[in-house]
């Protein structure tokens, strides 16, 4: 029995900081290719193992993670390399602003030979543990069966916060948090029930924002950063069928203006100034909470080409303790070089605008040449973020806590299905090569045929449970109310273009695909 | 015996239920919460692939059952049959083993919990509603098991009338009964104290599960189809296995088995009878449609009467692919108009699968993916649906999402051919050699983008007016012109028959043009094309028959049907939905 112990313990020993060399070996002076491509990137210090395939033909493979002169040992499967987490976060945690290499061997009938090496430098930079997504097919017509789920960037946990089979098969998604704290979100549900639901830290409210003065339901949202008030979009949502493979699905709007919610009041305000003829949507707030930034483009009539709409990013001043508005300004202009800008995100330093630019439009899902960009506010350049950008989708995106790391969805992998990936931003802003975020088995990504949509960083997990969800959803919503003292002259703009739509039975946004 | 009897009726369906929990949700990560398939066939094809998993059979037996419960009087039949089937076999286990009533209610408190669990496709509220369903009929089993015939076989009766009035909401008059019941009988006062103690204690237990993370996480995806049917036909037959035990050990009598099984046989066949007879017509059209037997189709389409757009489209689709369409689609009913060539979206219905074969045989690939997305949320990702969408993504070159459904397509166990068919393409695609279905495809496939709404599709039949490298396209924008009453662009594009390398116009072609000259108008180039002397008499005594009846439309039909219901006048004044819109 002794024995028993002394060999189980010996194993134990080899089994942790292993010292299994390959003491004979060639280098091939060859480039392996693993498959997620994590090959030279900078990770968080907490993220999870980095699972891979070896995408080679051998009889046998050996890898080791050498950190100095320690080696980490991963457990490989053929050609599967799976790290345990216990092993793996001690490594991180000692590999701290170092870099990992990944030496690759493979045993062939000359002996073993080695690839190069490719590196792994461990930011001190933690990213936010959670993202949560929508799940959904590619396309929009498997609505029927979709979540918002989490997954615990740090140990691959995946779970649901709400998924579709708790609210009777309807639509959702545009689940929003304020500055990624999972107390605070807001998720949309559409169909039958429907409604808004908004999470503050005190309360929780089903709302409905639909009034009879604006033309839809709140769509794209943004949060104040002091959690009282969120800003959206009201629009008045198409979607075509491309023949195109390149394209497939087109989202555009007819119309569109912008809106800023009241939680506390249930009550929502514009202004003449951002509920125009012209189409804004897609408002963000700077982190202190002053502007309101969103992106325009010309009012929408039938003679106009879909590739002829192009968005700019302008900002209006919004005192929302006063309610007051200031006046609309200029941004980023982008539509005179023939582009189009969306989805702009603030980094929580306040000194980056992270947006999509594509050809035209605003719904880059299914945008092939949709890329990312950074404006820099300091230095009123904007660039594009060559190192995380790909030929296929690169388009929604989401802040780290630090400013140091976003994700965004990519459809590089196969052209169809986005997926979520984490770039590093250093001091100048320069973004790093960009990696999908690692799943427990390597091959998770080349058999879910599902898109990870609309990616949001959390500093934790949504706790609230999903029945109470569900229960708050089948009461009826809390109606808001339209600020009196907006003239309803200031919804002569697009809300009142809307009129000839009132009866006209739009398809609902969330079914715009992904 | 007693104990036996208690032990067994406690123990084991708790038992059971632990292990129900343990196995079926570890093992089985996708237990629940997954949407249920909504038809049934008794074909061998579709019977086959329930047995490429594990629990398939309980599948399909459960869809039977679920699609059979449903609706129906002869459902209803069905039901009580089985009911009095497990009346027979509980009165003898209570009269042999002398258990007590309220221990057999306990004892099935486990079977209720799972089989309304498994019930649960959408919320708690149906969960709920059938789980005290459920309580009630074992409740009423239980009244049942009194020994008197008479009142077993009346009480039968009322079940069925009551079943077939109320449907799913009969739980409610069914409480409402057991009250009655109750106060008549008084022996069973008792028993309805239980009854709703029992249902309070259940609703909450229920609810409170339901709720829980680890249920909540099951509601993760499930790519792998229905779970429900087997999850509740499993946890029925392992429940039953505790009045089969006692059967065995009570060495019941072969006459008494003998009779339970002709019931539940013939509660089978009857239940046959239950489905949905426009259903169950779909869905044969599908099934034929699946195995490309277009010429049964036809077949069946001259058999049947029931006229649906789907059994049109699908009658239309084995028209296009026998290049029939416009001399034979009007000896059809096309009283769907358009929506008989391409139905247009609607959920839950057969549509989507029709239109996902029309739009890859026109080599329309985004289409044939968008529509093929739709069927699954019928079927799932069957092997037709599969083979559509990897070859669609063959054509868009889209290789790698292809090969992922070619992974789902290996991982069934069936469809050998279907896999090896699509592995060869897959790999020719790979060495750069194409196959030559995805050349066609490819050469079909219309050069200019074009976009097409939600709605409305009637871009893709403009597209297809100029397709004239794409003669089965061309042929379907022909027929929804003339489905539309739209003559005139007929009269517009002639001349594509003469660059498609037609001998002769179509008949319905000619029919249509010649109301040109029935009319009065100035007659079409016809571009070295002729009417058949046959087809302008039919189509002048049409109209001399119209006008010997005064214009009266309805006293002609019957003389004008006889010679001319198969043409294209008879649809454009009696069955075109255009007309009728218009008349109305």
């Amino acid at each position: 029995m002794k024995n028993l112990i002394y060999l189980f313990a010996v194993l134990l020993l080899f089994s942790g900081c292993s010292n299994r060399n390959i003491n004979k070996y060639s280098s091939i002076n060859e480039e392996i290719e693993v498959f997620p491509d994590y090959k030279n990137i900078i990770i968080p210090v907490n993220i999870a193992p980095l699972n891979f395939l070896i995408k080679s033909e051998a009889d046998e493979f050996m890898v080791q993670y050498v950190f100095n002169d320690e080696k980490y040992i991963p457990e490989i499967d053929k050609n599967k390399v799976v790290m345990p987490i216990k092993k793996w976060r001690k490594l991180m945690n000692r590999a701290v602003n170092d870099s990992i290499y990944v030496n690759i061997y493979k045993k062939g009938t000359s002996g073993w030979q080695k690839f190069n090496s490719f590196y792994w430098y461990v930011s001190e930079d933690s990213i936010d543990s959670y993202f949560s997504y929508r799940l959904i097919d590619p396309g929009y017509e498997r609505w029927n069966k979709m979540g918002i789920y989490m997954q615990n960037i740090e140990n691959f946990e995946q779970s649901t916060i709400f998924d579709n089979t708790l609210s009777g098969g309807g639509c959702m998604n545009c689940h929003e948090y304020n500055n990624r704290n999972p107390e605070e979100f807001m998720l949309h549900i559409r169909g039958n029930p429907g409604g808004t639901l908004v999470k503050t830290k005190e309360t929780i409210k089903w709302l409905n924002t639909k009034t009879d003065f604006t033309m839809s339901a709140g769509v794209y949202p943004s949060w104040h950063p002091s959690g009282k008030y969120i800003a959206m979009s009201v629009n008045r949502i198409v979607q075509y069928f491309h023949n195109d493979p390149k394209m497939s699905i087109e989202v555009t709007d007819h119309a569109s203006d912008l809106i800023v919610l009241d939680i506390d009041k249930n009550e929502i305000t514009t202004s003449p100034k951002v509920s125009t003829k012209d189409n804004e949507t897609m408002p963000v707030w700077d982190p202190k909470g002053e502007y309101i930034y969103f992106i325009k483009t010309a009012q929408w009539n039938d003679t106009m080409e879909i590739t002829d709409i192009r968005f700019d990013l302008f900002r209006i001043k919004y005192d929302a303790e006063s309610n007051t508005w200031g006046d609309v300004e200029t941004v980023l202009e982008v539509s005179k070089i023939g582009k189009s800008i969306t989805l702009p995100k603030f980094s929580p330093s306040g000194r980056y605008i992270l947006y999509t630019m594509t050809d035209y439009g605003n719904f880059t899902i299914h945008h092939k040449d949709a890329d990312l960009y950074m404006f820099d506010l300091k230095t009123k350049v904007y660039y594009p973020l060559s190192e995380a950008n790909s030929d296929h989708v690169d388009s929604y995106h989401t802040w780290s806590s630090s400013s140091k790391w976003f994700l965004f969805s990519s459809k590089r992998l196969d052209g169809i299905c986005s997926r979520p990936y984490i770039s590093h931003v250093d001091e100048n802003g320069k973004a790093s090569k960009a990696f999908v975020i690692p799943q427990k088995d390597p091959e998770f990504y080349l058999k879910t045929t599902q898109s990870f949509n609309r990616p949001e960083l959390m500093t934790g997990p949504v706790r609230i449970p999903a029945y109470k969800i569900r229960q708050l959803i089948y009461s009826e919503p809390e109606l808001v109310s339209m600020d009196p003292s907006v003239e309803l002259d200031a919804l002569s703009g697009a809300t009142k273009f809307s009129e000839e739509y009132r009866n006209k039975d739009a398809e609902p946004y969330m079914r715009s695909g992904n | 015996m007693k104990k036996l009897g208690e032990k067994l009726l406690v123990v084991y369906p708790y038992i059971f239920a632990f292990l129900y929990f343990i196995i079926l949700m570890f093992i089985e990560t996708s237990s629940l919460y997954a949407f249920q398939n909504k038809s049934f066939l008794t074909t061998r094809e579709y019977f086959s692939p329930f047995l490429e998993y594990s629990g398939g059979l309980f599948d399909y037996l459960g869809l039977f059952f679920s699609e059979m419960l449903k609706f129906n009087f002869p459902g209803a039949l069905l039901y009580a049959l089985i009911t009095l089937a497990s009346i027979l076999l509980y009165k003898n286990l209570l009269i042999r083993t002398g258990v007590n009533k309220n221990l057999l209610l306990i004892s099935a408190y486990p079977f209720i919990f799972i089989f309304s669990l498994t019930f649960n496709h959408f919320h708690p509220l149906s969960m709920n509603l059938k789980m005290l369903f459920t309580l009630s009929v074992l409740y009423i089993i239980l009244g049942f098991s009194s020994k008197r015939t008479a009142y077993q076989i009346l009480s039968t009766i009322f079940f069925v009338i009551l079943w077939y009035l109320c449907g799913l909401e009969f739980f409610i008059i069914a409480f409402v009964y057991l009250l009655i019941h109750t106060t008549i009988n008084k022996v069973l006062l008792k028993n309805t104290a239980a009854f709703i103690i029992s249902a309070i204690i259940i609703l909450l237990l229920n609810t409170y599960v339901y709720y829980t993370p680890l249920v909540q996480t099951l509601s993760r995806v499930n790519e792998y189809g229905s779970q429900l049917p087997r999850v509740l036909f499993f946890a029925y037959v392992m429940f039953m296995l505790v009045p089969i035990t006692a059967i065995i050990k009570l060495n019941i009598s072969i006459n008494e088995i003998l009779q339970i099984l002709i019931i539940i046989v013939i509660g089978y066949l009857i239940g046959l009878r239950s489905f949905s007879r426009v259903n169950h017509t779909i869905s044969k059209f599908l099934d034929a449609g699946n195995k490309n037997e277009y010429s049964k189709i036809l077949h069946m389409r001259k058999q049947t009467e029931i006229n649906t757009r789907i059994i049109s489209a699908y009658t239309n689709l084995a028209l296009i692919n026998k290049r029939n369409l416009l001399d034979q689609m009007f000896i059809y009913n096309q009283g769907a108009g358009k929506d008989g060539l391409f139905p247009s979206r609607e959920f839950d219905n057969f549509n989507a699968y029709s239109n996902m074969k029309l739009c890859f045989n026109l080599g329309l690939s985004n289409q044939t993916v968008r529509w093929a997305m739709e069927a699954t949320t019928y079927f799932g990702f069957n092997a037709e649906i599969l083979k559509h969408l990897i070859l669609a993504h063959l054509v868009n070159d889209e290789i790698k999402v292809a090969e992922k459904y070619n992974l789902m397509l290996e991982n069934t166990i069936f469809n050998n051919k279907q896999k090896k068919n699509i592995g060869k393409i897959l790999a020719d695609y790979k060495n750069g050699t194409l196959d030559r279905l995805i050349i066609e495809k490819k050469r079909l496939k219309p050069k200019e983008d074009f976009f097409t709404g939600n709605r409305n599709d009637q871009e893709i039949f403009s597209w297809a007016s100029k397709a004239n490298n794409n003669p089965k396209a061309f042929e379907c924008y022909i027929a929804a012109c003339l489905l539309e009453n739209d003559f005139e662009d007929v009269k517009k594009v002639i001349l594509n028959f003469r660059a498609l390398g037609y001998k002769r116009l179509p008949i319905h072609v000619q029919e249509a043009l010649c109301l040109f000259y029935a009319e009065g108008q100035e007659p079409p180039d016809l571009h070295g094309f002729q009417i058949d002397q046959n087809i302008m008499q039919d189509c002048a005594w049409f109209f001399h028959t119209i006008s010997r009846y005064s214009e009266n439309l309805q006293l002609a039909h019957d003389e004008l049907v006889q010679r001319t219901g198969n043409t294209y006048w008879f649809y454009l004044y009696y069955i075109s939905p255009v007309t009728r819109a218009r008349n109305e």
